[in-house]
């Protein structure tokens, strides 16, 4: 079944797709100063998930390494940059850089020995880091993590909202890199056959390796900037399971490996959740649990992934063919 | 010396002693063929030499070059490749993408490259390579897709695509209708004019006598003759392991 | 110095009883399931209402416990996770994860967040061990807890649909060919695995007081007992519990509460990267 086919059709998407976009862009640009406080809070909340969901494709949707506990970057970077500001008095950007650093670092460390376990374990082993993670730095003094720490604003919202929406940008603009890059097409490989991709000589573990680490760039790049949006963190903000189930969600709903797919996932999912938490807060998790069952079981390969795009039209099924990968349209 | 060269191979697996001190060398340009009942070890001793299994003893040689333990990364990329008994292809990719990553380790200059997306010349490559098997007309379809033997066939070319030096090749015609056998049979001797050496593990007798120079039986994990398909077929020994007198 | 020893290995029996449930399951389904904390938490409720709403005595709970929790799981099987079990793993986890955040949010709107407990009838009575002061009350729980997982094991031995569980999670194919039907065999496994997390959750009430909070801390804790002792493995489950019991208490004791998971997390962390099978689990290799 093909929706819109035809060459009246055509005509009439080649002009409206495009101008669409450009609507869209327009009003997202000037947003800030015509819109109220909560919308504008909410379309910061989207970009906010994009970049996060944006990141963690690269991890979960184009190598198949889905990690529940990727909020963990946003905690470290956040407290990192805490700790150096209050600590030590150093300025909120030597800390943030210091703060992106020490993320890295530790995805890399952590990184080493998740990659080598298989799926569930995996799986298994970021909860494990999730939660273990979150106590440890709630527990231990120097931390502050029990008691958290503050930030100063600084900014009025509107620089929140053109920050978030510039990291949105760059964060797709990053997974859209990657994709079409033979790096990014050997994360593919390894998510369908990791096996047949070492025997074809790809470097399975350093690239792995590669996408855990440059998956937690962004979220670590948004932490203390989000500190300071909330003017308050604690472990329960930024070290948050929800976070990390979030990303997931946005990737798995928009369509888990496809670069656009955390953008339609954020939409849908923060408009989602903020219509119902403005409506009906004591069951909202109630509802997202619910949206969480109802989405694996009858739309698991997300928007995307359950349409088809073609020059005649979308369908709904995805027939045998496809059209061919982005680097042959180069060619 | 040859091309490629075990020597006193070893693994075990709990108490099963799968392989049990296997030599045998490989010289340029020939086809070799490795045959023995099943649970012979033959699949086992490849995957040593592939580096996908770590022998317990043993050294493998490859041009000249100590490969024993190496990941099969790595020994793809000095030019040895190897296909496996099941096909092992990668769902929801297009045959010609799937060509595409073949290659694109090969012959790398560097970090840099892998940011870039495939050149002009790795698209060429793939388009080459389908016509060598003949699979343009799948060219954009999803491997989930194909037949057994055109999956098969695709899991021949994938191993080709990168000019190998010597390709070993595991049951590369079981379960595969008579006219493909023909044709993969045809590539794999028109690969070998073209300078591949070429190993084949196969349990199908006619296909390994009617096209490998020299031939290597092994019966629980023991090589027990080697010799052209001649003298296999009068070899008493080969004869009755096969037919388990 | 030898009480949280002693308290400890009290614990790990209930620990224990939480993770047979974890790894029956994942043996046989190939399943994570993430609400196997709710199963536990609930089947505390259940006796926590059956004590305070109709005047049960506590031990009477135990069984209605188990029934309860054992339908649960088994609907939970037959009508959510049978639907993704075919399909990746991944679905699996998010569907998990998506009944569990349901579950526990429904709880926690019918019955509030406060920390629930029983009085288990034992007065207060203790027993004097090695210098320790152990109540009666423990001591008894963690029996219970040890008597279960033996009768679990019986059941899996001898009984007809415990023979069939073990055939499918052998061979679940060669299973189905001789008759086995694989969905109502799934679905009962998991009846157990709900029943008996259930029954660890009754156990804890009379030692501990619960509340919907504690789900996630006792996810955690099933699936590193599980990793400990390996999966398959009954007795390693124990193993596994007595160690993982023995940890927590000690490290709340000598460096308070609050870091029970964590602690939890450093012996995942120790197990995978020293002995990823297990310490007596069967061969099941987890790396590549």
């Amino acid at each position: 079944m093909t929706f819109a086919a035809g060459p009246t059709a055509a005509r009439l998407r080649r002009i409206a797709f495009p101008l669409a976009i450009l609507i869209v862009v327009v009003a997202v640009l000037v947003a800030p100063f015509y819109v109220s406080a909560l919308t504008r809070r909410v379309l910061s909340a989207i970009f906010f998930g994009v970049t996060l969901g944006a990141s963690y494709n690269i991890i979960g949707g184009f190598a198949g390494f889905p990690s529940f506990g990727h909020s963990v970057f946003l905690g470290t970077s956040a407290y990192t940059t805490a700790i150096l500001m209050h600590r030590y008095g150093i300025t909120f950007y030597p800390a943030w850089a210091a703060g992106i650093l020490v993320s890295l670092v530790v995805a890399a460390l952590l990184g080493i020995p998740l990659l080598r376990l298989r799926g569930h374990y995996f799986a298994v082993g970021t909860i494990m880091i999730q939660f273990g993670l979150a106590e440890i730095v709630s527990a231990v003094p120097y931390l502050e993590g029990g008691r958290g720490w503050t930030f100063a604003t600084g900014y009025s919202y509107n620089v929140f909202y053109y920050f978030f929406l510039v990291t949105a940008i760059l964060s797709v603009l990053s997974t859209w890199f990657v994709r079409r890059s033979r790096f990014g097409f050997g994360l593919l490989a390894i998510n369908r056959n990791e096996v047949q991709a070492q025997v074809l000589g790809v470097p399975t573990a350093a690239y792995k390796l590669a996408a855990f680490v440059l998956s937690a760039f962004w979220i670590a790049v948004l932490g203390p900037m989000y500190g300071r949006y909330l003017a308050y963190i604690d472990t329960t903000v930024v070290f948050s399971p929800r976070i990390s189930i979030n990303m997931l969600l946005y990737t798995l709903i928009g369509g888990m490996g496809h670069v656009v797919g955390p953008v339609i996932g954020a939409v849908i999912v923060e408009t989602v959740n903020n219509y119902v938490w403005a409506r009906f807060l004591e069951i909202h998790l109630i509802v997202y649990g619910v949206m969480l069952i109802l989405f694996t079981l009858f739309l698991p390969r997300g928007v995307l992934g359950s349409l088809h795009f073609s020059p005649r039209g979308f369908a709904l099924r995805r027939p045998k063919e496809r059209v061919v990968s982005e680097t042959l349209k180069e060619a | 010396m040859g091309i490629l060269q075990a020597r006193g191979i070893s693994k075990a697996f709990g108490g099963l002693q799968a392989v049990d001190g296997v030599d045998f060398e490989v010289e340029p340009a020939e086809i070799v063929g490795i045959i023995g009942p099943n649970g012979s070890g033959k699949t086992t001793l490849c995957n040593c030499v592939m580096g996908l299994l770590r022998p317990d003893s043993g050294t493998v040689c490859f041009r000249g070059q100590d490969i024993t333990g190496l990941p099969p990364y790595q020994i793809s990329r000095l030019g040895l490749r190897k296909t496996f008994q099941l096909v092992h292809l990668f769902p929801n990719m297009t045959v010609f993408e799937c060509l595409l990553l073949g290659q694109q380790e090969t012959h790398l200059s560097g970090f840099s490259a892998r940011l870039r997306p495939h050149s002009p010349d790795e698209v060429r490559i793939a388009i080459n390579m389908l016509e060598f098997l003949g699979l343009q007309g799948v060219r954009d379809h999803l491997t989930d897709s194909l037949s057994y033997g055109q999956q098969k066939l695709l899991e021949f070319g994938l191993a080709l695509v990168a000019s190998p030096t010597v390709v070993i090749l595991d049951e590369p015609v079981a379960g595969v209708n008579p006219t493909m056998a023909v044709h993969l049979r045809d590539r794999i001797l028109e690969a070998r004019k073209r300078g591949t050496t070429f190993l084949i593990v196969e349990h199908e007798m006619a296909f390994v006598m009617g096209l490998c120079d020299r031939i290597v039986v092994l019966n629980q994990g023991r090589k027990i003759c080697e010799g052209t398909p001649d003298q296999i077929r009068r070899n008493e020994e080969v004869v009755e392991v096969y037919l388990g007198v | 110095m030898l009480e949280p020893l002693v308290y400890g290995l009290l614990l790990g029996g209930v620990l224990a009883l939480a993770g047979l449930g974890f790894t029956l399951v994942y043996g046989v389904l190939d399943v994570v399931n993430l609400a196997h904390g709710v199963f536990v938490i609930l089947g505390g409720y259940v006796s926590y209402w059956l004590v305070n709403l109709y005047g049960l005595n506590f031990w009477q709970t135990l069984p209605i416990s188990f029934c309860v929790l054992a339908v649960f799981g088994y609907l939970y099987q037959r009508l959510l996770v049978q639907r993704v079990i075919t399909e990746k793993i991944l679905y699996v986890f998010v569907l998990t994860f998506g009944a569990a955040t349901l579950f526990t949010n429904i709880m926690t709107n019918l019955w509030t967040n406060d920390h629930r407990s029983i009085d288990p009838g034992f007065g207060g009575r203790y027993l004097e061990v090695v210098g320790v002061i152990v109540p009666y009350s423990r001591l008894v729980v963690f029996l219970a807890a040890l008597i279960i997982m033996a009768l679990t094991h019986l059941f899996l031995q001898y009984s007809k649909m415990g023979k069939a569980i073990r055939a499918t999670r052998d061979n679940s194919f060669v299973a189905a060919l001789l008759g086995v039907d694989l969905k109502h065999v799934y679905a009962s496994t998991m009846a157990i695995g709900a029943g008996t997390a259930g029954l660890a959750g009754s156990l804890l009430l009379a030692v501990l007081p619960i509340s919907p909070v504690m789900e996630i801390q006792w996810l955690v804790y099933s699936i590193v007992v599980v990793v400990v002792g390996g999966v398959g493995s009954v007795i390693g489950t124990m193993l596994g519990g007595l160690l993982l019991g023995v940890l927590i208490t000690a490290t709340g004791w000598y460096l308070g509460q609050g870091i029970s998971v964590g602690t939890a997390l450093a012996l995942f962390l120790a197990m995978l990267l020293f002995r990823p099978t297990g310490l007596l689990g069967i061969e099941h290799e987890i790396r590549h």
